[in-house]
């Protein structure tokens, strides 16, 4: 008795596998971006994903509240000795001196000569990926961003058809997808109705 | 091979993105005449629904989404509010000379809608609701953010 020959998988088939695997190459660095941008996103409130801030209070000498901004800046400048380049000032009111370089800012409170300094340092790698998670550039990064999302309904969809049988689709995958589908569904019906 | 050129891709389109300076935000700027910020907040009801264009310095920009900046000048500060996701200001504006043009709005908050914002924040930061600094109706002055030029 000769063994039967395989079946192959029908044309459209390897087309469909063909294409789920060579998007998902394609795609996989901007999910994983996307990803960890999600994570690190969805909990902005208790933690801040894009900027890693250093707070420290300095003491300098007191400085007159009468005196005008440009002598205020020069004196405080001098005590401070500030690192980087100055921007600008800003008095918000009489009794306080704000000045802006490019990685800190300093606030005088002029009678008692206390500083509260603040540093601002982008967080590596982390702020790339929720600046454009985010779509901040737009522009060209509108059209790549378009382009994945169109990229991902193609994985989702290929995905779908990409086994055949009990494990496929009309199998345990619609089980799957039904169950997947109604999270979502759930979750908004009782979130507006409920919650 | 596709996958070492996407993460090439991924690692030096930000670079040039922000090599190239993005410094101008939202929608161009239309209107020649600027408005000092001591004016409209001397008098909302006047500039209330219009829209304007001030000039100030960035003094404080929002950490967590870029979403709104304060634009000081003469000793006046007012919040430049854009949408969410629109428009992101960068930290690195913070000190910089702005160009804004938005809409003014203005909102008297009672003290029962303070009560429950202070409610609604403290639910969101798991941390108890603080009515320590509601003193009464609060007016609430700002600018509903279109476009913004930092220099």
């Amino acid at each position: 008795m000769t063994p039967e020959p395989a079946r192959r998988a029908r044309p459209w088939r390897r087309w469909n596998a063909a294409t789920h695997r060579d998007v998902g190459y394609v795609t996989v660095a901007l999910t994983v971006a996307y990803a960890i941008s999600g994570l690190a996103v969805n909990h902005i409130a208790s933690w801040n994903p894009n900027y890693a801030k250093v707070k420290e209070v300095r003491q300098i000498q007191p400085l007159s509240r009468t005196d005008p901004t440009e002598a205020l800046v020069r004196a405080a400048q001098a005590q401070l000795q500030p690192e980087g380049r100055f921007k600008s000032a800003f008095q918000p009111d009489d009794d306080t001196l704000n000045l802006y370089y490019e990685r800190a800012s300093y606030a005088v409170d002029l009678p008692t000569g206390k500083v509260l300094v603040e540093a601002v340092r982008p967080r590596p790698v982390l702020f790339a990926m929720n600046q454009l998670h985010l779509n901040a550039p737009k522009r060209l990064w509108t059209v790549i961003a378009d382009l994945y999302a169109l990229a991902l309904l193609v994985l989702a969809f290929t995905g779908l058809f990409i086994l055949k049988g009990p494990k496929g689709f009309l199998g345990r995958g619609l089980w799957l997808t039904g169950a997947g589908a109604a999270v979502p569904v759930a979750y908004w019906i009782w979130w507006r109705t409920l919650a | 091979m596709r996958t070492p050129a996407t993460l090439a891709l991924m690692l030096l389109l930000p670079a040039c993105l922000s090599a190239a300076g993005a410094r101008k935000y939202g929608q161009p700027l239309a209107l020649k005449d600027e408005v000092k910020v001591a004016e409209i907040l001397a008098n909302p009801d006047a500039f209330a629904g219009k829209k304007v264009r001030v000039k100030g310095l960035v003094t404080e920009v929002c950490e967590e989404r870029g979403c709104w900046i304060k634009i000081g000048a003469d000793k006046k500060e007012i919040l430049f509010k854009v949408e969410d996701g629109v428009i992101a200001f960068p930290m690195a504006a913070k000190g910089g000379t702005v160009v804004a043009e938005g809409t003014v709005s203005k909102r008297v908050l009672s003290v029962e809608q303070q009560k429950a914002m202070c409610d609604k924040e403290a639910k969101a930061l798991s941390k108890p609701a603080d009515y320590g600094k509601i003193t009464g109706p609060k007016t609430i002055v700002r600018i509903e953010g279109l476009g913004a030029e930092v220099q």
